[in-house]
């Protein structure tokens, strides 16, 4: 990755997080290098279990009881998160970065009203008064389209449907303006509707306040609409990452091309899509040791792979690779790096990328961006 | 909403029925002639057959259950053989120092037991948990009356601070008084307290919201205190109004080793003379107060609970 | 078929077997109580003096090797006092509470199974003796039938069952819609066979797991009772009535109260630890 001018917001290298297992630590994420920039917009895409969400929760070290985590560098704003202490911690929570969770029902207190929870954040992290922090959650509830902020700051929230919940979890965390705001699948537990609402939101207030995004997703069409740069995990590894442009039209890792190969090629709304799915298991956790986790299920595999060294290489500009064997190719002829060797590799014309990519910058409407969800 | 009032109260008065039911049926059970068994072997025949008659004991079953409810309810429940003194007056000049008794192990229980049990739900599997686990457990597992004993040994016979015996009305006097009971009645509780709170709180602390709050910067005291506790305390208040009847046990007992002229001494020199009348009417009493305080409970859990009060569960 | 589908059908494992987490309080527990029981029925080899004999020369001895937990005001052996003692309240507690639980997981298991008027009833009563405080229970039992363990054996009994009754029952509903316990009726089980062969070998670990937590409960009932003295009758010894006996001398003689005491505390905690390993290694089952 080039350096860029300004030092990054978020710097992740060689981030690792491990847990006590039955014999000896397990480890979830085994060296994740990533870095988001001021104002971009980064996607993590990887199967369930890549470790995702250990890695966007090690923005804010928020991890599980049992977890240790260890990095040759963690930092915000060039600020060292593993120096701080348990109160600047918690400043940084926030203050800095904004977390969007999952589930928008299970992160609210069930038995608090949605104002009341917005307001508190308000309280605790702006230091505003009760008055204060209540007429901000209002302009908040306003500015992530609950309408009748009045009356919605008082109800509970049971009482909202799951994309009001997500709005309310939306208005918490970009509340006392963090520079980085981290969504870890906001919308995998809505319907398609809101979904797509809930992603025109996120684009809005991105460009509204400028902050930075940190979004997961199991759906490459829902990041190449989003992202200006896509990081791919895959069994605790980044194994590729580069501008989402280029990784989608000439993607280099085979578990990226296999990735590519198993989102639907979208027809047209309402059409029934085939996926292709990528055969065999993903590693589970701890599994293999050395060498490239892919190796089981790679049809390039070779037996130089299960000792290879996890390291990103740099293959042009910004786009960087973890595979020697696919890298090695495409250095060897760039032009055909798109699609060599690897099975059901996506053609550069697959349809559903190109509507993905064609409307990468533009803020989806909520018809627009209808048709690139996942069934 | 109303619907399960509705029914929670219908429960309610069932059991109060029952109970009434149950009380009334022990004196009918009693092996042999009741009222000779009351007045002794000495009674002339004259006494019992008056003494029967006054008690009602000649008239049908059901006429006699209806008039017990009756006077229960009307809160004259009747003259007390022993003590030849209507039952009410007697309850009522004893009653003050057995609630104040009970609402000093009350305080001590929770007083004791809210901190360990949210220090212990904090850190699971620490050495703060593990002490509390222990300490509780040999909590329980010492009989109410032998550590009244041996406090009274320590703190009364050997220290000189509290009185071992008896009880002084007014504030200081009952204080001093109920202070050794108190606590052991307390520690006798203590282990319902921490357990039940501590497992409420460990299933709110893994709840997401919790990670989700650390998220938005919130400190662990804010975090336990402002919203833990808020979804863990009800449960534990359900949980102590149902213990209320472990409570009023250990009154009974601790009464008598401190002679506390309170309900529980009441019931048992009624016990110990067999006033059947006196018998009756407490065991109804005490069993009612379980059952009004496990009422109130639920139905004040359904009222904090904005899910059940929203009439978003229908039970 | 008869032997083979039951160890198809139900999934008796639940930590019966399979899981043996020893922990170390479950050892201590194990070993207190195994020492004391193994002494308390051993009282008659044991016991260095008849429990009953009263030598007043000898009267208010303090401990010493002849009399390791000193004598009472009459000259009587603590020690054999206390080991008779535990042995007639083990037996005892022991007895009710499993009668209780006995009784109770019959009735609370049909109770689930077949529903309708029966379970109602059952729940009614259930309910009615669970909202007895359980001490004035008994008490109003005993001014029934007079002081003595009858009294208390019967009281604890009449609402010891309805406890496992309603374990008993809540179980049963949940087991009811458990694969196993469907195919019994698919298979065309008769309701004996469903309930004994099936139902109940998976409901009883929950209600036997309970019942430490009882054993102790009632061991302290049943003390306190005897201390009250409306329980076991002198001269014949209990833990209660020892300590009862020796509180008049607590200041000249403590160790008459105090030795009973600390062998009823010892053999609650050992009981309460063995409980305490149940829950914790079924927790770790079901966390796995
Ligand atoms: N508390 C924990 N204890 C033990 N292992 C854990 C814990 N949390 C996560 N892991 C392990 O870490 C791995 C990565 O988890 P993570 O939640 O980051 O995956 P993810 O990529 O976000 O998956 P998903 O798409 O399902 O959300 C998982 O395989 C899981 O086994
Ligand atoms: S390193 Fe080998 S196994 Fe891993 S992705 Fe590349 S070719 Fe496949
Ligand atoms: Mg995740």
């Amino acid at each position: 990755m080039t350096v860029g001018d300004a030092p990054p917001l978020f710097c992740a290298r060689q981030l690792r997080i491990a847990f006590a297992g039955a014999s000896g630590p397990v480890e979830a994420v085994s060296g994740v290098s990533l870095e988001v920039r001021s104002g971009e917009v980064l996607g993590l895409v990887g199967e369930s279990g890549s470790g995702k969400s250990l890695t966007c929760r090690s923005t804010i070290r928020l991890l599980p009881h049992r977890a240790r985590l260890t990095a040759d560098d963690l930092s915000f704003e060039g600020r060292d998160l593993l120096a701080l202490s348990d109160r600047e911690l918690r400043d940084h929570r926030a203050r800095n970065v904004g977390m969007v969770f999952q589930d928008p029902f299970s992160c609210l207190d069930p038995t608090m009203r949605v104002g009341e929870q917005i307001a508190e954040t308000l309280r605790v992290n702006a230091g505003m008064d009760k008055s204060a922090a209540r007429q901000r959650a209002l302009e908040m509830m306003e500015l992530v389209d609950i309408g009748q902020p009045d009356r919605r700051y008082l109800a509970y929230p049971h009482e909202l449907s799951g994309g009001m919940r997500q709005r309310v979890a939306i208005a918490i965390a970009v509340s006392c303006r963090p520079k980085l705001l981290v969504a870890d699948e906001p919308t995998t537990a809505l319907d398609v509707t809101t979904q797509a609402q809930i992603l025109a939101l996120l684009q809005r207030l991105r460009q509204e306040t400028g902050m930075a995004l940190l979004l997961v997703s199991h759906d490459f069409g829902v990041i190449a609409q989003m992202c200006d740069r896509v990081a791919v995990m895959y069994g605790g590894y980044v194994v590729e990452s580069g501008p989402v442009t280029s990784v989608y039209r000439a993607p280099l890792h085979p578990y990226t091309r296999a990735l590519l190969s198993a989102i639907p090629a979208i027809e047209s709304a309402g059409k029934r899509v085939r996926r292709t799915g990528i055969p065999g298991q993903p590693p589970g956790i701890g599994e293999i040791l050395t060498g490239c986790p892919f190796v089981p299920r790679c049809t390039l595999a070779q037996t130089a792979c299960t000792t290879i060294d996890m390291k990103l290489q740099e293959v042009s500009p910004g786009h960087a690779n973890a595979c020697p064997v696919t890298t090695e190719a495409a250095n060897a002829s760039p032009v055909t790096a798109g699609d060599n060797g690897a099975r059901s590799v996506p053609p550069a014309g697959l349809p559903g990328v190109n509507a993905a990519m064609d409307v990468h910058h533009a803020v989806p409407s909520a018809d627009g961006a209808e048709h690139l969800m996942q069934p | 909403m109303l619907n399960y009032f509705a029914r929670r109260a219908g429960i309610a008065v069932v059991q109060l029925l029952g109970l009434a039911l149950v009380a009334f049926a022990l004196i009918h059970l009693v092996p042999g002639n009741p009222v000779r068994t009351m007045l002794g072997a000495r009674a002339t025949p004259e006494q019992v057959a008056a003494a029967t008659r006054r008690l009602g004991l000649d008239r049908p079953l059901v006429d006699q259950f209806g008039s017990f409810v009756w006077g229960l309810l009307s809160g004259n429940p009747g003259q007390s053989i022993t003590f030849a003194q209507p039952i009410a007056s007697l309850i009522s000049e004893r009653i003050l120092p057995s609630f104040l008794l009970i609402c000093y192990g009350l305080v001590v229980a929770i007083v004791v037991g809210t901190p360990l049990a949210v220090f212990s739900a904090v850190r699971p599997g620490g050495a703060f948990d593990h002490g509390t686990r222990l300490f509780t457990t040999v909590a329980f597992a010492m009989p109410t009356f032998w550590l009244g004993l041996v406090l009274a040994l320590l703190f009364g016979l050997k220290l000189h601070w509290l009185p071992v015996a008896g009880y002084t009305s007014g504030f200081v006097g009952a204080i001093r008084s109920l202070t050794l009971p108190g606590v052991v009645l307390g520690l006798s509780l203590l282990v319902i307290v921490v357990r039940t709170l501590r497992t409420s709180m460990r299933k709110v602390l893994t709840a997401e919201f919790v990670e989700a709050e650390r998220a938005r910067g919130f400190s662990t005291f804010r975090i336990v205190t402002r919203h833990v506790m808020r979804s863990a305390v009800m449960p534990t208040i359900t949980v102590l109004a149902v213990n209320v009847g472990f409570l009023i046990g250990g009154t009974v007992v601790l009464e008598q080793v401190f002679q506390i002229p309170g309900v529980g001494s009441l019931l048992f020199l009624a016990v110990e003379h067999r006033d059947y009348p006196v018998v009756e009417t407490i065991a109804v009493m005490a069993g009612a107060v379980v059952v009004v305080l496990s009422l109130l409970a639920d139905l004040a859990q359904a009222l904090m609970d904005p899910r059940v009060r929203l009439g978003a569960r229908t039970v | 078929m008869a032997p083979a589908d039951g160890a198809a059908l139900a999934p008796r494992v639940r930590g019966t077997r399979r899981f043996r987490i020893r922990r170390p309080q479950v050892v201590i527990g194990e070993a207190i109580v195994f020492v004391i029981v193994l002494a308390a029925f051993l009282a008659p080899v044991i016991a260095p003096y008849p429990p009953n004999t009263v030598n007043v020369a000898d009267a208010l001895a303090p401990p010493s090797t002849a009399h390791l937990m000193g004598t009472d005001y009459v000259g009587r052996d603590v020690f054999s006092r206390v080991l008779y003692g535990a042995r007639e309240d083990i037996v005892v507690v022991v007895l009710i509470t499993y009668i209780g639980l006995t009784i109770g997981v019959l009735v609370g298991t049909v109770a689930g199974y077949f529903g309708g008027w029966f379970d109602a009833i059952v729940g009614r009563i259930a309910d009615t003796a669970i909202a007895f405080p359980f001490i004035v229970l008994v008490l109003a039992i005993i001014a029934v039938v007079g002081p003595g363990i009858e009294g208390i054996a019967i009281g604890i009994i009449a609402v010891g069952w309805a406890l496992y009754a309603r374990l008993a029952r809540s179980e049963m509903l949940s087991l009811k819609e458990e694969s196993f316990m469907l195919a019994t009726k698919a298979l065309g089980y008769t309701h004996r066979r469903a309930i004994l062969r099936h139902a109940l070998p998976n409901l009883i670990r929950t209600c036997l797991v309970y019942s430490t937590v009882d054993v102790v409960v009632n061991l302290l009932v049943l003390a306190g009772l005897s201390y009250l003295g409306v329980g076991q009758q002198q001269p014949g010894a209990d833990l209660g009535s020892i300590i009862a006996s020796g509180q008049p001398y607590i200041l000249t003689a403590w160790w008459i109260s105090t030795m009973p005491g600390l062998v009823l505390v010892l053999f609650g905690i050992g009981v309460s630890l063995i409980g305490e390993g149940f829950t914790e290694s079924e927790l770790t089952v079901s966390t796995l």
